[in-house]
């Protein structure tokens, strides 16, 4: 019988390790229970953001269904959200990933920072949907991948000979150099100029890179009124506190006393039948 | 969020059952008054223990669950041999080994759901 023990809870122990491994993904997932549990209406993001709420603040919520708070942000600071869930209300919530603490955030106290999705958004009617491959064919062996075209985000590609890039968008700029946008390539992804495709950020741009500016998210709340110079600004900031987004709980006091209630329930009867078959048992 | 709730509760307990009772037949309890207990026992310590970790996920912050988790656990063994322990005097109920019993069904049934946990979320997350 010990035999037999033994091996079953090997195998479970054997399962839980080829469970974690064997699922892992390139695509990062949350080890976050509200993720979890509602991964079905969780949207990849992956984009990074500063923070910009009411109060000089973000804070970040255990889940957006508790007002347990993880940590204040203060505005400005950069974070990086990985997925997006949109609530019963309407209100879209960001998972911020990494970093000394996890948690939700509202995704209206967020302004992008500038990125590949934001150019392509910009720069949609220049961009044309091509996919072809690109071999650099002169004697450079570096490739530089940029984030976007003018990003300064830039990272070298050693070639291994004649490589080709594979591409799928293309995208000339106002000094008529043809970017391509390539998918993947070894583990690397992003925009090559292939006029000079090993040149780095200075020798593109002698005169200095493009600014790219963040932008808000939304503005619903009128957030940019806190910017605004005024007699009311002291008002309009109290009022902002106010009207703070915050996570909804109206249900989950209820909940929890209903649910406390049920297993109290179901643990005394379980007590009450224990105690009647043991004395059953007893009597005989 | 009830429904789910409820689902959770049900599952939790259902797979805690079959895994606890598959295994206190492998321990020799093979009559229907033995069994009872098992079930009994676990719809008394199964239900508590998931209800404490979900409000420990609810209120404390992350990483601390998984320390209530393992305290739970530790406590339903504990629970467990000792109300198995009451039986084991009487024959009838054929439980002649609590504490092993307690600790080999509970480890087992504690990992098999990490498994199960894990094998749901990611058919959930690829699939549907």
């Amino acid at each position: 019988m010990k035999k037999i023990i033994a091996l079953i809870i090997g195998c479970v122990c054997l399962g839980t390790i080829f469970v974690n491994i064997g699922y892992g993904d390139v695509i990062f997932e949350p080890d976050d229970s509200f993720y979890q549990n509602h991964s079905r209406d969780c949207y990849l993001c992956e984009r990074n953001y500063t923070a910009d709420g009411p109060d000089g603040e973000v804070i970040i919520y255990k889940s957006p269904e508790s007002d347990k708070v993880i940590e204040r942000v203060n505005n400005g600071e950069k974070l990086y959200i990985a997925y997006t869930y949109t609530d019963k209300n309407g209100v879209e919530w960001g998972y911020k990933a990494f970093g000394e603490y996890e948690g939700w955030v509202p995704m209206e106290y967020l302004n992008v920072i500038y990125d590949n999705v934001s150019f392509c958004e910009e720069y949609s009617d220049k961009i044309i949907s091509k996919s072809d491959v690109f071999t650099p064919e002169g004697e450079e062996e570096i490739v530089f991948f940029w984030s976007f075209p003018g990003s300064s985000n830039g990272y070298e590609f050693e070639m291994d000979g004649n490589e080709d890039f594979y591409y799928n968008k293309e995208y000339v700029d106002e000094q008529d150099r043809t970017w391509i946008y390539v998918g993947y390539h070894m583990g690397m992804d992003g925009w090559i100029c292939t006029s000079d495709y090993s040149s780095d950020i200075d020798e593109l741009y002698p005169e200095g890179a493009p600014e790219f500016e963040t932008e808000d998210v939304t503005n619903v709340n009128g957030k940019d009124d806190l910017n605004r110079v005024d007699d009311d600004a002291e008002e309009e900031k109290d009022s902002e506190k106010d009207d703070r987004i915050t996570p909804d709980t109206s249900n989950q006091t209820k909940t929890v006393i209903f649910v406390i209630v049920i297993v109290i329930l179901v643990v005394l009867i379980s007590v009450i039948m224990l105690v009647k078959v043991k004395k059953q048992g007893d009597k005989k | 969020m009830i429904t789910d709730l409820l689902l959770m509760f049900g599952i939790s307990l259902g797979i805690t059952l079959v895994i606890e009772i598959l295994l206190a037949l492998i321990f020799g309890v093979r009559n229907r008054k033995g069994l009872l207990i098992v079930l009994l026992v676990n719809t008394l310590t199964n239900p508590a223990a998931v209800l404490i970790c979900w409000l420990a996920d609810l209120y404390f912050f992350y990483g601390f669950e998984f320390l209530v988790e393992i305290a739970v656990e530790i406590a339903v063994v504990v629970v467990e041999a000792k109300i198995y322990m009451m039986f084991v005097r009487n024959e009838e109920f054929e439980i002649r080994y609590p504490v092993r019993m307690a600790v080999v069904c509970n480890l087992v049934s504690w990992l098999t759901g990490i498994v199960l946990g894990q094998v749901y979320f990611h058919l959930m997350r690829y699939y549907f």
